[in-house]
């Protein structure tokens, strides 16, 4: 093709590339990012990758390059260099929070694009923080040597909140009820903290949903929200926002079925994990529930590739909804790798135990969501991330297990008071995963008015490579009992512990304990029950404790149950021979998504074998475990010393519904309405002793906040007795305090 | 009590492994079948193993494993399907893993710095210089 | 800058300020160091002090261990200097502050694949510098460190009697971390392992190839004695990959 060669001959060779007007950036960088070399043939398409190649490194303000002969020059003007960014006029938000936003930094170089998308990015900072009418002018100041400093006039303006917040076509539930479902709050004096009463255009779409999730969990499937307007004051400095409904009819969960496309799987099987139940009202979240428990079902029965669909029919007369649940083949895709990335500190194994699926397994959604559940208990870890990546072949999938661990070290010097106790001092050093390994040791030592204690604690989760939790208690105890019962009690000891599952809810804890108790100082009035428990007792005891736990979580529960029952055995050699049992049970119901209802009962029953129980193995009721009533304050009593002597049977129970003060979660203040109740009694001492004793029922009311404080946990507790003996101690206000530092 | 029971491996489908004849089916039909082999012989590509195995965890006791089998897919140099065949637990032994590791370097994590976060300098000595030199400056010659 | 007080921002001539840098240098007060040299780059960005200042600087982080630092300012010069004579520093710089950081096999090895992605790149760019023979050195090193993890993760599944993930893990390590010291005992492994399923052939040709390259080693004499216990014998079959997949390494190490 002729042409090409004719244009070929005519373009001379480059002789050499000049660059002109750099001053910081060499020659040599210009051309290296060129894509002409010198001894080459001009070429038009070449030249101009070149002017797009400099420009895009975003080191010039101008770049031209012209022929000068067989010369190239390339003339270039620089950027210049960002000396200082100075951001003047902001209040609200932080020199801090906005720098750390900038793309432009000193040393960095200036471009025009930098500066205005730090703009909008600033803009967009404030937007967030209920600014709306704040405006940024970026000043530029020339310097020297091609240098500039950079300075953001900020005028920040006035705070637009949000007045008020309406819905329209809501008949179910009260504005109150759906403001308290979503997260945008209306502004009010006391939420001067909180950015929630801030207008936030992607927090509505969140309400929105918030708002479908809480009607489609109350029966109204055909919920929509069918407009979320904000409209701005002409002052532009308030928000009002209109949320307007379709509520649609309520529906119930009409005929449930299960369908299963698999061979020989029986959906029969299956029909007790469904948690839709015909005639109920409608409620989304039992559906997804049901799911979950429907893929584990199957899963142990060996189904791991299922899927499984519901298929929803709605009757508009008779508004029911009917379900099946549609049991589909699934993939079968298995686990080609585990990759744990982020652990710095935790070690590989300590992660991988405690995962449910092993490489080369088949993959199952249950087994992974339970296996980051598992990760998330250990409380190492501020966030666990499970992804999937196709592996080597379309039925490989590799999971990328994306840790962010958290600092598990604890050290703690606290000082509180509570009124059982007066002062109370504490240090502790906690370090829940030593070394990586996922052991726990504890050393603290508290001391107050009563009290002087030492304690250490260390445990292996995976005892011996086995799911066997041991570890080791060493325990010091000096506690002056002079105003309960006129004795002070020295307790020295260690206990050796293990527990297991024995299924996926029921733990066992086994513990043997060998202790040496020493009752001295007893007052001279002293009830003689006290005097006759005088001296040292060796108690070397076994026992167990058998959980069976299905709350949702351990700290602060709000759903689900815990049943206990613990026996303990004195008498492998020692002094004291007994037996003690204990069984109890906690109940917890959300009422709401903040409010928690709570029932919990607990009692035991100690038997002397052929000796009386010691005074200091009894039991002891009253105080934290009876509020409105002193520590010890009920049970057995010496009529004439009016000494505590603790009983052998005790039962106590209460109801409590906690709720939060409307303030927001992240102030962690919360109240509680509750009523303690419970009995102490039979005391097996020296005749000669004349006993108070009554298995009647003591019962108190009464009111609690607890605040996490910024310096500590805070617990306040009003209780007044309401049926009681003559000859309890009662006490109404219950205070504690602690901070830790 | 009820143990904790794990399926771990191929999950086996035995109709699927019915459904396999020697010399007529080829690599591309079994992994059709089978899926992909969970390993491959390591040495002459002469082999699919589908391996699969149940864990039941009791209480205290380590992880026990039952029914654990092989199932093994032979071909011939052109790949086709010459023989399959099957082993289940008593064809395995009872090994004991030999205890030791060959050695790794790295920085141990100690108490010290697990409480003070710096993880310090990780230097093998075997590695070549042991720290940068100045800018400019010239490597030790070891 | 990364010194706590935000200092008067003065502005100083070039040289005293560059010679009170290299002053703290020397006096091993390399928080201070780094501070003043990139003064120097902030202040004077177009003097000929300024690019030698920013080398400077990635050093003195790199000396306070304060790797992320190092890391950023070094491959700022990178970014502005492709063409200067010390990049090839730079770039090794970065190697080495991500090779400092390598942890323990039991430990996300994050640091180590970044590691071994700067050294090659050092390798790479500048294959006849000083800075590439030592970063060949450490380059060996780190896949060595690589394969350890494979290894540690295979031991983890292997105690655990879960041989197929076990296998796979150290199939990975013959594979991919041919030329580390970790081969020995992941051929020993898998002896192991494959006697444990009962594939007694595959534990024949992993013993045989355990011989075949490394006859002395102490993995080798624990393959046989496991195998003679079974009265089984090393496989001595050529046809099959032992050959073919070792020849490559054998070139290499001897």
């Amino acid at each position: 093709q002729v042409r090409g060669a004719g244009a070929e001959a005519a373009a001379p060779i480059v002789s050499a590339i000049r660059v002109e007007g750099n001053q910081r950036v060499e020659p040599e960088t210009v051309i290296s990012y060129m894509s002409i070399r010198a001894g080459e043939r001009f070429d038009p398409v070449k030249l101009d990758l070149s002017l797009k190649a400099l420009y895009a490194t975003g080191l010039f303000g101008d770049v031209q390059i012209r022929a000068e002969g067989n010369d190239l020059v390339v003339t270039v003007v620089e950027n210049p260099i960002i000396n200082r960014v100075v951001l003047e006029g902001n209040s609200k938000l932080s020199e801090e929070q906005l720098t750390k936003e900038l793309q432009v930094k000193p040393r960095v170089i200036f471009t025009r694009a930098k500066v205005q998308s730090d703009v909008q990015r600033m803009l967009e900072l404030y937007r967030r923080a209920g600014r709306f009418a704040a405006t940024i002018e970026p000043k530029i100041v020339q310097l020297p040597q091609n240098r500039v400093d950079l300075i953001f006039e900020i005028k920040e303006g006035p705070n637009t909140g949000v007045e008020r917040i309406s819905f329209i076509g809501n008949k179910a539930f009260t504005d109150g009820e759906l403001r308290e479902e979503i997260a945008t709050r209306e502004s009010r004096w006391y939420r001067f903290f909180s950015s929630e009463d801030n207008y936030d255009p992607d927090r509505m779409t969140y309400d929105r949903e918030l708002l479908r999730k809480f009607y489609l969990t109350n029966g109204y499937a055909d919920f929509r929200v069918l407009s979320a307007v904000a409209d701005l004051t002409p002052e532009r400095d308030a928000f009002f926002i209109t949320f307007t409904v379709d509520e649609g009819e309520i529906y119930t969960f009409g005929g449930i079925d299960i369908e299963s496309r698999i061979r020989d799987l029986v959906p029969d099987e299956l029909r007790s994990q469904l948690l839709t139940l015909e005639g109920e009202t409608y409620n989304a979240e039992l559906i997804e529930k049901t799911i979950d428990r429907l893929t584990d079902a199957a899963g142990n029965l060996g189904y791991a590739f299922i899927d499984i669909r519901p298929v929803l029919k709605r009757d508009r007369e008779k508004h029911t909804v009917s379900i099946t649940y549609q049991i589909n083949e699934a993939p079968r895709v298995y686990v080609e790798r585990i990759n744990i990335q982020g652990n710095v500190r935790t070690l590989d194994e300590v992660i991988r135990r405690e995962f449910r699926l092993s490489e080369g397994d088949a993959f199952n959604t249950a087994k992974k969501e339970r296996s980051r559940q598992r990760l998330q208990a250990l409380g190492f870890f501020d966030k666990v991330d499970v992804t999937q990546v196709q592996g080597s072949a379309p039925d490989r999938t590799v999971m990328n297990v994306e840790v962010q661990e958290r600092s598990t070290g604890e050290l703690q010097v606290g000082a509180g008071f509570s009124s059982s106790e007066g002062v109370v001092g504490e240090v502790s050093v906690r370090e829940r995963n030593l070394l990586g390994r996922g052991q726990d040791i504890r050393i603290s030592a508290s001391l107050s008015q009563k009290r002087t204690q030492f304690d250490f604690g260390f445990t292996e989760p995976y005892f011996l490579g086995r799911n066997v939790a041991a570890g080791i208690d060493l325990f010091n105890i000096d506690r002056d009992y002079q105003d309960e019962a006129q004795y002070d009690l020295r307790r020295t000891g260690f206990a050796l512990r293990a527990g297991f599952n024995i299924s996926e809810f029921l733990r066992m804890t086994t513990r043997y304990t060998l202790r040496q108790d020493e009752i001295t100082n007893v007052g001279p009035f002293a009830s003689f029950a006290v005097k006759e428990a005088e001296g040292q007792a060796l108690t070397s005891m076994v026992g167990y404790v058998l959980g069976y736990d299905r709350r949702d979580r351990p700290q602060r529960p709000t759903d689900g149950y815990y049943l206990f029952i613990g026996q303990d055995f004195a008498g492998l050699g020692g002094d004291v021979t007994y037996i003690r049992t204990t069984a109890g049970a906690n109940y917890y119901y959300p009422i709401t998504s903040s409010v928690v209802a709570s029932l919990s009962a607990e009692g035991g029953y100690i038997h002397g074998l052929g000796q009386n129980v010691r005074l200091n193995d009894r039991f002891d009721v009253g105080g934290q475990n009876l509020r409105g009533f002193k520590d010890a304050g009920i049970g057995p009593r010496d009529a004439i010393s009016r000494d505590s002597l603790g009983g052998n049977i005790y039962a106590i129970g209460t109801a409590e519904v906690s709720f939060p003060v409307g303030l927001p979660d992240e102030y962690g203040i919360r109240a509680s309405v509750f009523t303690d109740f419970g009995t102490l009694f039979e005391v097996d001492t020296a005749p000669t002793v004349s006993v108070l004793d009554d298995s009647s029922l003591r019962m108190s009311a009464g009111i609690g906040i607890s605040w996490d404080s910024p310096f500590g946990p805070i617990r306040v507790d009003f209780a007044q007795a309401l049926l009681k003996e003559d000859y309890d101690e009662t006490q109404v206000f219950r205070f504690s305090f602690g901070t830790k530092f | 009590c009820t143990p904790i029971v794990d399926d771990r491996g191929w999950r086996p489908d035995e109709t699927a492994v019915s459904a396999i004849r020697p010399g007529v089916d080829n690599k591309e039909s079994v992994a059709r079948l089978l899926g992909t082999p969970s390993t491959v012989s390591n040495f002459d590509d002469r082999a699919w193993y589908y391996i699969s195995a149940r864990t039941e965890r009791i209480a205290f006791q380590r992880d026990s494993v039952t029914n654990q089998a092989v199932l093994i897919v032979s071909f011939d140099a052109a790949g086709n399907v010459t023989e399959v065949s099957r082993l289940d637990q008593a064809d395995g032994k009872e090994v004991a893993m030999n205890p030791d590791k060959t050695a790794t370097l790295g920085n141990e994590l100690t108490i010290w710095q697990q409480l003070f976060g710096n993880l310090g300098r990780f230097n093998a000595p075997s590695g070549g210089s042991t720290t940068a030199p100045m800018p400019g400056g010239t490597l030790p010659r070891n | 800058c990364s010194s706590s007080a935000p200092e008067p921002y003065v502005e100083r001539p070039v040289e005293p300020l560059y010679n009170e840098a290299a002053d703290a240098l020397s006096r091993e007060r390399y928080n201070r160091a780094a501070d003043l040299f990139l003064e120097v780059e902030r202040q004077h960005p177009y003097s000929i002090w300024a690019t030698k200042a920013q080398l400077m600087a990635a050093y003195s982080y790199y000396q306070a261990e304060k790797y992320p630092e190092a890391i950023d300012t070094a491959q700022r010069f990178i970014q502005l200097h492709p063409g200067n004579k010390d990049t090839g520093y730079a770039y090794y710089l970065v190697a080495i502050c991500y090779y400092e950081q390598i942890v323990d096999v039991g430990r996300d090895q994050k640091s180590t694949e970044q590691a071994l992605s700067a050294l090659s790149e050092v390798v790479r760019r500048f294959p006849d510098s000083d800075y590439a023979r030592d970063a060949r050195l450490k380059l060996d090193l780190t896949r060595d460190h690589l394969a350890g993890k494979e290894m540690e993760v295979g031991r983890y599944y292997q105690k655990r009697k879960q041989y197929l993930a076990a296998i796979n893990r150290y199939r990975t390590v013959i594979e991919k971390y041919q030329t580390t010291t970790h081969v020995p005992e992941s051929l020993h492994r898998l002896v192991e392992s494959y006697m444990a399923l009962g594939l007694n052939p595959e534990a024949q040709a992993a013993a045989a190839v355990l011989g075949y390259n490394y006859p002395g080693s102490a993995w080798y004499q624990d393959s046989y004695a496991l195998l003679t216990d079974a009265n089984l014998r090393p496989l001595t079959d050529d046809r099959s990959w032992i050959t073919r997949a070792f020849d490559s390494t054998l070139d290499t190490l001897f």
